[in-house]
């Protein structure tokens, strides 16, 4: 490969980055989803329980419903 | 008939499908990029009027033309949720707005990466480049508009319902450079007639497409599966597939 290539006609400081933006664009697609899958297996697991879930069991039992207001919390 | 669109809205069914064609699409998308980025690179002979700055074709139209099959999917999509409530529907709607946001962002930046050597500036208020900004937009209203209602389901049906109704912007985006004045070049492949592109040139470009496109395929797969898992994790047959 010669340095015509890699200056690309002159025009190597737009083309470079153009495909490495492409580049990173796609890696982020694989790995976000990838990450989002798992989390999901994560939480339907046997056994995950839910944040707002632990919350509302915690909760006075002056607070009516199943998922209190935020104020109801006491810690 | 009809049996494989009733497959489809079955989750456990979709879950599965979607977990079996991943290794498929992302392998033959490994394939077309690869052969398209050489050919692309390498290959082909520069422009006679943009010498090598054309090669960021290879990457701005792929995705460029990515970004409004996304939308187009994602409306279809909502709009088979809405009109016969088919859950899965919500769930592709949900996988495929985030994909389709980050293609128009690297439309929209390889464009202006673009624009800087053969226009003078990164950007203009021209109507390609305003519509494609547009449908920026509409992804984030899409995306932000499901996740601001707490019942999910609301969430939901209001999301799907701004992307069928966004939907009118794909013909504005192709179509911006034959209605109005406009600094960008016009279509170059997806239009009547022949390409208006050199055979040597073309096919790299087909073949990115091609590429992007299965890339999308495997990536919208993966999401589907944790849109479903998110969304059937109560269901006994998502704790027997996290067990086995």
């Amino acid at each position: 490969v010669n340095n015509g290539f890699w200056s690309m006609g002159g025009y190597a400081s737009y083309v470079w980055p153009c495909f490495a933006f492409a580049c990173l664009v796609l890696a982020w697609n694989l790995w976000a989803a990838r990450r989002f899958r798992a989390a999901a297996g994560a939480r339907a697991a046997p056994g995950a329980t839910e944040a707002i879930d632990l919350r509302a069991l915690e909760a006075p039992p002056s607070c009516p419903g199943a998922r209190p207001k935020p104020s109801c919390i006491t810690h | 008939m009809w049996t494989w669109f009733y497959k489809l809205a079955s989750p456990p069914y979709v879950y599965g499908a979607a977990a079996a064609l991943v290794p498929w699409f992302l392998g033959a998308a490994a394939l077309t990029l690869g052969y398209g980025l050489i050919d692309g690179l390498a290959i082909a002979p520069p422009d006679y009027q943009q010498g090598d700055a054309f090669r960021m074709i290879y990457v701005h139209v792929p995705s460029a033309m990515l970004s409004l099959t996304v939308y187009t999917v994602m409306a279809a999509a909502s709009a088979v949720a809405l009109i016969w409530r088919i859950k899965v529907g919500h769930a592709v709607s949900a996988a495929a707005a985030p994909i389709g946001a980050s293609f128009t962002i690297l439309a929209l930046v390889t464009g202006s990466l673009w624009g800087r050597p053969m226009w003078g500036t990164y950007w203009a208020w021209d109507p390609r480049l305003t519509s494609e900004l547009i449908l920026l937009f509409l992804y984030v209203g899409v995306m932000s508009l499901r996740s601001a209602f707490e019942d999910p389901a609301r969430g939901d049906r209001a999301a799907a319902l701004l992307a069928t109704v966004g939907v009118v912007n794909v013909p504005i985006v192709h179509f911006s450079v034959v209605w109005w004045n406009s600094l960008h070049q016009g279509a170059t492949i997806v239009k009547l007639g022949a390409p208006s592109m050199a055979g040597s040139m073309l096919w790299p470009l087909l073949s990115m497409w091609l590429g992007f496109m299965l890339f999308f395929a495997a990536v919208l797969c993966i999401r589907l599966q944790g849109e479903v898992l998110n969304r059937e994790r109560q269901s006994k047959w998502v704790r027997e597939a996290i067990e086995s």
